[in-house]
């Protein structure tokens, strides 16, 4: 009897792993490499081998030739079960501290200490990254820009920024991920400090920002189409990451960023190391408005206040003067609180961002709906 | 002497080893996409006779990853010419891809003595945006004014012109016929660009059955002027107006580029219809007339229309229907490009007319810079 149970156990084994292995989504190699990367169209995380980083192109979505976009991504893969933990970066193609930051997320990884797996996107939205621009040119409807962070979870036939969304939720994402950080920076013209946007519909989502050294928090309902938001509708807690400007690489941002990351891991037990600096560290202010100022003139301004600066209602917070250097409007702060977003660049056009606010009201103690651009 | 001649001796076998070395083989970098082999570098002796397809590795994008040139080579039995068919060095070009397209189909390689290259989308770049520059994160480059290009230039534009200039058509090339259309907003006839005052161009030239041929030395950068100037013969091929496939255009040039490769003896057959049949105009003077005005275009003529001196060819009116200008041929000759948008901003080009005449500033191709070609 023993004897036959051990049989059936040998017998069964195989056909149980075949079985189980083959409902799972398995890695898919192309069999094409490029720059002596492996090309993949599909990831399982657990096909790679423990204690090792493993550096893939991941086949994106077709461009009008026929020839793809390619996404470099790497899988550090620990030596022990664990979280499984998501950094992306570039899905606006003009924020560069997210990707230094992966970079340097993987750069200082031994993968033979942790438990779990890092996966790293460095650079989703290429032809973004390509000409450092936010937007995703799109050849139809007389070449518009899209915004690929307004795609998500993807549409499996849309458009070419929502198909490649659908490729990497679907086929990179989805079964190989526990936790979501999805890292950006202020687009062209506009810097954040170190702010987060995080989706108060996920408790485990505000426990998550706060492992990074942040000085705020935006508490929203998150912004239909973005990567955070799709990941918490996945199930998977996630949330947005702005790590100062656009276009250069901020150490210092990067630094906090890879901080954070380390945090997370120590959090979660993904390796054994110290917590550093939080954002409780930092007395973070949590708020659940956002007040965007945006310009009620066009001209050019000068403004009075930094990024993370404490503001009183009725603070002057910058002046716009015309081209013969007449004052055409003023800038009052209308609540007390932070500042969060500052436009960079003197000229500003009637309705762009000049200064937000970050603030708590009543009327919206689970954050407010945010329209504006995270 | 004796002892010049011994280290000529000695020498000879060395230098012959270096140039050998020194020129290109196939260089294959050991990946594939998509299925294709990437090569960095093509000579065509290595290859067995048969049609092959290649990805050309082109110059590096800002991350890193390289932009990869589509190539297929058909090697004919026998040996003979080596043709180089390119299309889509400005990126809103279509209609040249498509006739080189049908060009490659009609080969037999058993049949052939020879080659013949084409190089679809060269600048991927533009190509992936349908437009006719290479747009840089910081600046836009047109990559037919970067021949021969150079592999340690300022710009990513000029390196891959190096590229492809140096490992892929300038080494495997003896005639090259480069494939265009006019620029988005406006159309060319069924048109050549060719330094008439070159035998072997004049030769084939006359082989398309096509509207009008400018007689030119060419402008420097171009692909085209390169060749000549390499002492390869040459020709800049327009069929008509960017974006699209135009099907009456496309099989002018099919037809004109295979009686090409008959002429050469690289594939049989007899010769097609020529310009003899096509009665081409050929001119040496264009005559540009541009907007004074910013506001909308109603064209009297239309492409290939004969115009005289002092005829009405654009009426341009303002938002209020007012109108602004009138515009007239100062010379006599054909429609050779018009304005397609309808709307033109003041010093854009309403038309060219393509002309004869002892009236002519710019006689036999001492003309200004000329942005169509």
């Amino acid at each position: 009897m023993e004897i036959l149970a051990r049989y059936m156990t040998a017998l069964l084994f195989p056909v149980l792993a075949l079985t189980s292995s083959a409902a799972l989504a398995a890695t898919v190699y192309t069999g094409d490499t490029i720059d002596g990367k492996k090309v993949i169209s599909q990831l399982d995380v657990n096909d790679l081998a423990p204690g090792k980083i493993h550096k893939f192109l991941f086949e994106g979505v077709e461009m009008g030739t026929g020839q793809h976009w390619y996404v470099p991504v790497m899988v550090a893969k620990g030596v022990k079960p664990g979280k499984r933990l998501l950094l992306v970066s570039g899905v606006h193609g003009d924020e560069l501290n997210p990707i230094g930051t992966v970079m340097k997320v993987f750069s200082e990884m031994d993968p033979g200490k942790i438990s779990g797996a890092v996966i790293g996107i460095i650079g989703s939205s290429r032809p973004g990254v390509e000409h450092t621009t936010r937007g995703w040119l799109w050849m139809d409807l007389g070449h518009s820009q899209i915004n690929p962070n307004r795609t998500w979870p993807g549409v499996e036939d849309g458009n070419t920024v929502q198909r490649h969304s659908w490729l990497l939720m679907n086929r990179l994402i989805k079964g190989n991920v526990d936790i979501g950080v999805d890292i950006h920076t202020g687009g062209n013209g506009i810097d954040f400090g170190l702010f987060s946007f995080t989706d108060s519909k996920d408790k485990e989502a505000l426990q998550l920002s706060k492992l990074f050294p942040l000085d705020q928090i935006y508490l929203s309902q998150g912004a239909g189409g973005s990567l955070s938001s799709a990941l918490v509708a996945a199930g998977i807690p996630a949330f947005t990451l702005e790590l100062g400007g656009p276009r250069s690489f901020d150490k210092d941002m990067i630094d906090a960023g890879v901080l954070g990351v380390g945090n997370v891991m120590t959090y979660y037990k993904m390796h054994d190391r110290p917590m550093g600096q939080t954002a409780t560290d930092k007395k973070v202010l949590i708020g659940n408005t956002l007040v965007d100022m945006f310009a009620d003139q066009s001209g050019f301004t000068e403004l009075f206040v930094k990024i993370d600066e404490w503001v009183t209602k009725g603070q002057k917070l910058g002046v716009q003067k015309n081209a013969f250097g007449e004052v055409v409007h003023e800038y009052i702060s209308p609540v007390d609180g932070r500042v969060a977003i500052i436009g960079t660049d003197a000229v500003r056009e009637r309705g762009v961002d000049v200064v937000s606010i970050l603030t708590n009201t009543d009327k919206c103690k689970d954050g407010c709906e945010y329209d504006g651009d995270e | 002497m004796k002892r010049t001649f011994q280290l000529a001796a000695i020498f000879f076998p060395a230098m012959a080893l270096m140039a050998s070395t020194a020129f290109a083989a196939t260089v294959y970098t050991g990946e594939t996409i998509s299925g294709k082999k990437v090569i960095t570098s093509l000579d065509l002796a290595d290859l067995p006779t048969g049609k092959h397809s290649f990805y050309f590795e082109g110059v590096q994008m800002g991350t890193g990853q390289h932009w990869y040139v589509p190539v297929v080579v058909v090697k004919g039995a026998q040996p003979g010419k080596r043709v180089l068919l390119t299309a889509g060095i400005h990126g809103d070009e279509i209609s040249s891809m498509e006739s080189v397209r049908q060009v490659m189909a009609a080969l037999d390689p058993a049949a052939m003595s020879g080659s013949v290259i084409a190089a679809y989308g060269v600048s991927r770049a533009s190509i992936e945006r349908v437009q006719r520059e290479w747009p840089t994160v910081h600046s836009m480059f047109n990559l037919n004014r970067a021949f021969p290009g150079n592999v340690n230039g300022n710009n990513p534009t000029v390196r891959h012109a190096g590229l492809v200039w140096s490992k892929l058509f300038q080494p495997n090339t003896d005639v090259a016929i480069d494939f265009h259309t006019q620029m988005n907003g406006s159309a060319f006839a069924d048109f050549i660009y060719a330094d008439l005052s070159k035998p072997e161009v004049r030769t084939m030239v006359a082989l398309y059955p096509i509207a009008q041929v400018k007689n030119d030395p060419g402008e420097p950068g171009t692909l085209e002027t390169t060749f000549v100037s390499a002492g390869i013969p040459s020709a800049t091929l327009e069929l008509g107006g960017p974006r699209i496939y135009d099907k009456k255009i496309i099989p002018l040039f099919t037809e004109g580029t295979l009686n090409v490769l008959k002429h050469y003896k690289v594939i049989p057959g007899k010769i097609g219809r020529t310009s003899k049949e096509a009665n081409t105009f050929i001119a040496d003077g264009f005559s540009h007339i541009r907007a004074t005005e910013g506001g909308f275009l109603d064209m009297q003529v239309g492409l290939k229309d004969k115009v005289v001196a002092g005829q009405l060819v654009a009426i341009q009116r303002n938002a209020f229907g007012e109108t602004v200008a009138e515009y007239k041929s100062s010379v006599s000759g054909e429609v050779a490009v018009i304005m397609l948008d309808a709307m033109i901003e003041p010093g854009g080009r309403v038309m060219t007319i393509l002309y004869n005449g002892p009236d002519m500033p710019c006689p036999a191709g001492n003309c200004p810079e000329d942005e169509a070609e």
